[in-house]
């Protein structure tokens, strides 16, 4: 094995600047990953060409595939840094940001917008008062284990980044929140704000606008059932607008 | 009534995609495929056609049906970003040749029917077959029949899920298949047609 390994990084200062690539090449240790080699970068900022330049800037937090903030595009596909191992890549690793988010700088994004998504489709359980309640309805295990399924989303955005839908000219939310919106209109409490979960969910850049290319199906790092979220939210959104159109004044 | 109705214009561009246009493609080719009993059964055939009560409120349909799914469909191209370069899935590239095949058929069903339907072509057999026997029109044809059952069968599968009929993996793989035997058959079908013609 080579004692260095080759980084090809896409960088840019911020979120107006030019993008352009620099080489690394990194002291490789035993089982390093992929945030292990930007954190030696961080130590010896300098490139292959032996010039002094800036640290690369990234994110992560978890650093065991939970919080997704540290997804990249790590050899053109949209994955997690802290759980790509060096030792599993093709080299020289060429990493780039996230292209459907706002880069910050070079490899961190700003993947804000994932959150708007879900606030519109109300993505939460509200709290049914301050007072105890009592236990709340039990849940059939099938069910149980579906929402699980659903819950384990990271918000990481390695759907939105592969789905050919979204993108700058298009108003499509992406898989991630139609997953969610399924979730929160199968939890029993979550029943009380179904119509607006499913009103914001079939309106603009709704589950309508998926185009089956199934892309999501195939990224997403959890392995969250999202042709069955998409399935079920186009058939639940269908009868919801029906029934609405129906029973409207 | 109407706010935000881009739910309604989907569901309208989904389903005007089977009914009337895929149907009325399937009819196409049936009535068409007249010419394997002979001239004359063809020429019956069209003159049935010819004679159907209400008529124009059929083509009247079809055509809105048809402008309706064109031009929406384009808008829906044109918001698009493929990227099977990265994500070389089989269902990412239907997805790219659903568009590819929607822009293709726009420009070869433009000449089509304004070759055989707006012009003062007698529908005979033998003037069809005289303006539709040169190399250049027999590729032209063959090259729109290939993207319209290609559009068509791919689009009964996407179909069945953007209706939320087939939601898990074993429905949405057989009625893929079953997507695929309507493309051959179709596609021979269509072939045939051309090769009667020629
Ligand atoms: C100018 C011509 C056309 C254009 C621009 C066009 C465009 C499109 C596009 C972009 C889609 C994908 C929609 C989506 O997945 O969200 C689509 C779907 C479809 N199209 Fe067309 N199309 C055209 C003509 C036709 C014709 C002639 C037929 C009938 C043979 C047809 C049948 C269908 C069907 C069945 C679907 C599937 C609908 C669905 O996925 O729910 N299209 N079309
Ligand atoms: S199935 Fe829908 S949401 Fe998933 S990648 Fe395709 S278009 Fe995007
Ligand atoms: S659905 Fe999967 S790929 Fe999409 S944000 Fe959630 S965890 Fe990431
Ligand atoms: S740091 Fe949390 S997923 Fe990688």
């Amino acid at each position: 094995m080579a004692d260095t390994i080759r980084l090809k990084i896409k960088r840019q200062e911020n979120a107006e600047s030019q993008p352009y690539w620099e080489e690394f090449d990194v002291p490789y240790q035993k089982n390093m990953n992929v945030i292990s080699a930007l954190m030696e970068i961080q130590l010896n900022p300098v490139n292959a060409k032996g010039q002094k330049t800036t640290p690369v800037v990234w994110d992560c937090s978890c650093l065991e595939e939970v919080c997704g903030a540290c997804t990249m595009i790590i050899n053109k596909k949209a994955r997690q840094a802290c759980s790509a191992l060096v030792d599993q890549l093709d080299k020289p690793i060429v990493l780039e940001p996230l292209t459907k988010f706002p880069v910050v700088c070079d490899l961190m994004v700003d993947r804000q917008i994932m959150f708007e998504y879900l606030k519109k489709v109300k993505a939460w359980i509200d709290v049914d008062g301050y007072y105890f309640a009592g236990p709340g309805p039990r849940v059939p295990e099938k069910v149980r284990r579906f929402a699980y399924d659903l819950s384990r989303c990271m918000t990481c955005g390695c759907c939105m980044e592969a789905c050919p839908n979204v993108n700058d000219k298009s108003t499509f939310m992406g898989p991630a929140v139609i997953a969610q919106t399924r979730l929160f209109t199968l939890h029993p409490t979550g029943e009380a704000n179904k119509e607006e979960r499913l009103d914001a969910i079939s309106g603009k850049g709704g589950v309508a606008e998926c185009g089956n290319a199934q892309n999501c199906i195939q990224v997403c790092p959890k392995g969250l059932p999202l042709r069955r979220a998409i399935g079920e939210m186009n058939r639940l959104t269908f009868s919801h607008s029906l029934k609405k159109w129906l029973k409207a004044e | 009534m109407l706010g935000d109705n881009s739910y309604v214009l989907r569901k309208l561009h989904s389903l005007t995609g089977i009914i009337p246009l895929g149907l009325f493609i399937m009819e196409h080719f049936f009535i068409n495929s007249f010419l394997l009993q002979g001239e004359e059964e063809f020429e019956g055939a069209v003159n049935f056609l010819h004679r159907i009560p209400y008529l124009w409120v059929l083509e009247l349909l079809i055509a809105a049906a048809f402008v309706f799914h064109a031009g929406y469909g384009l808008y829906i191209v044109f918001t698009g970003k493929s990227n099977v370069g990265r994500y070389g899935y089989v269902r990412n590239w239907l997805f790219l040749f659903q568009r590819i095949t929607a822009v293709v058929i726009l420009v070869f069903l433009i000449v089509h029917v304004y070759t055989l339907r707006f012009s003062d072509l007698e529908i005979t057999y033998a003037a069809l077959s005289q303006a539709l026997s040169s190399g250049f029109m027999v590729a032209i044809l063959t090259l729109g029949v290939l993207a319209t059952v290609f559009h068509l069968a791919n689009g009964i599968s996407t179909f069945l899920i953007s209706w939320g009929i087939t939601i898990g993996l074993r429905a949405q793989r057989f009625f893929g298949y079953a997507s695929l035997f309507v493309f051959f058959v179709l596609l021979l079908v269509g072939i045939n047609i051309i090769r009667l013609f020629g």
